[in-house]
C-alpha cells in the first residue's frame, strides 16, 4: 500500500490534484463575484475546495509515508543487525553447553570405569542397609 | 473557507504513523530447551557399587542441569544487551 502510494505516477497526480485545487478555489472565488458568470464560479468552488482538502491530506500523507518509510528502512537494518547478533550468541552459547556437558559425560564415563575397577573390594568391605537405599531414594524423589 | 480552517487540523492526521517493524523473540539453542530428567533412583538390594554409580550419575546429572541454568542466564543477559541496542 505504502509503496504504490508513493509510486511516482500517484506523486504527481496528488500534486496536479493539490495545484488544481488552489487555482479552482481561489479562481473560483474571484468569479463567483462576477455577476454574469458568478454561478461556474460556484461550480468551480464547490468542486476545487474538496479537492483541495483532499490534496492537502494526501500531500500530507505521502510526505510522512517518505520519511515514514526511511525510518522503517534504518529499523529494520537495525533489527536485522540483532537479529543475526543473537543468532551469533546463540550459536556460541549452545556449542559451550554442548562442550562442557561432553566433558562431564566423559568424566562421568572414567568415575563409572573406576566404580567398576574397585566395585568387588568395596562390595566386599561394606554391605549397604535397606535403610539407606531408602533414604537415599526419599531424598532423590521430588515431594 | 471557515470550514477549510477547521478541517486542516484533521488535514494533518495524515501526517502520523506508526513503525510497524517488530524485533522477532530470539530462539534459544536447542541443547538449551530439554527438561533436567528427575534424580536416578538406587535399585532396592543393592550393593554399594551400585549406590556409588547412581550417586556419581546423579551427580553428573545437577552439573549439566547447572550449566544449563547458567546458559540460560547468560543467554537472557545477552539477548536483552542486543535487544535494548536496538530501541
Amino acid at each position: 500500500m505504502m509503496l504504490w502510494l508513493l509510486s511516482t505516477w500517484i506523486s504527481y497526480i496528488v500534486h496536479a490534484a493539490l495545484i488544481a485545487g488552489v487555482i479552482g478555489t481561489f479562481f473560483g472565488s474571484i468569479v463567483a463575484r462576477i455577476p454574469v458568470i458568478n454561478s461556474y464560479g460556484a461550480i468551480v468552488k464547490t468542486v476545487a475546495l474538496p479537492l483541495l482538502i483532499v490534496a492537502i491530506f494526501a500531500e500530507g500523507y505521502l510526505f510522512a509515508s517518505k520519511s515514514w518509510i526511511e525510518e522503517a528502512k534504518k529499523f529494520e537494518d537495525k533489527v536485522k543487525v540483532a537479529e543475526q547478533k543473537a543468532k551469533d550468541a546463540n550459536d556460541k552459547l549452545g556449542n559451550a553447553l554442548t562442550d562442557k556437558n561432553n566433558s562431564i559425560k566423559q568424566q562421568q564415563i572414567v568415575i563409572q570405569e573406576r566404580i567398576k575397577e574397585v566395585q568387588v573390594k568395596i562390595n566386599a568391605e561394606c554391605k549397604v542397609s535397606p535403610d539407606v537405599v531408602k533414604l537415599l531414594n526419599d531424598a532423590a524423589k521430588v515431594k | 473557507m471557515k470550514y477549510t480552517i477547521i478541517l486542516l487540523p484533521l488535514l494533518l492526521t495524515g501526517c502520523f504513523k506508526s513503525i510497524p517493524v517488530k524485533m522477532s523473540f530470539p530462539d534459544a539453542p536447542t541443547e538449551m530447551k530439554v527438561v533436567c530428567p528427575d534424580l536416578q533412583q538406587v535399585k532396592e538390594n543393592a550393593e554399594l557399587s551400585d549406590v556409588l554409580e547412581v550417586v556419581t550419575k546423579n551427580y553428573a546429572q545437577y552439573h549439566e542441569c547447572k550449566n544449563k541454568v547458567d546458559a540460560w542466564i547468560e543467554w537472557h543477559k545477552q539477548q536483552k544487551q542486543i535487544s535494548d541496542s536496538v530501541k
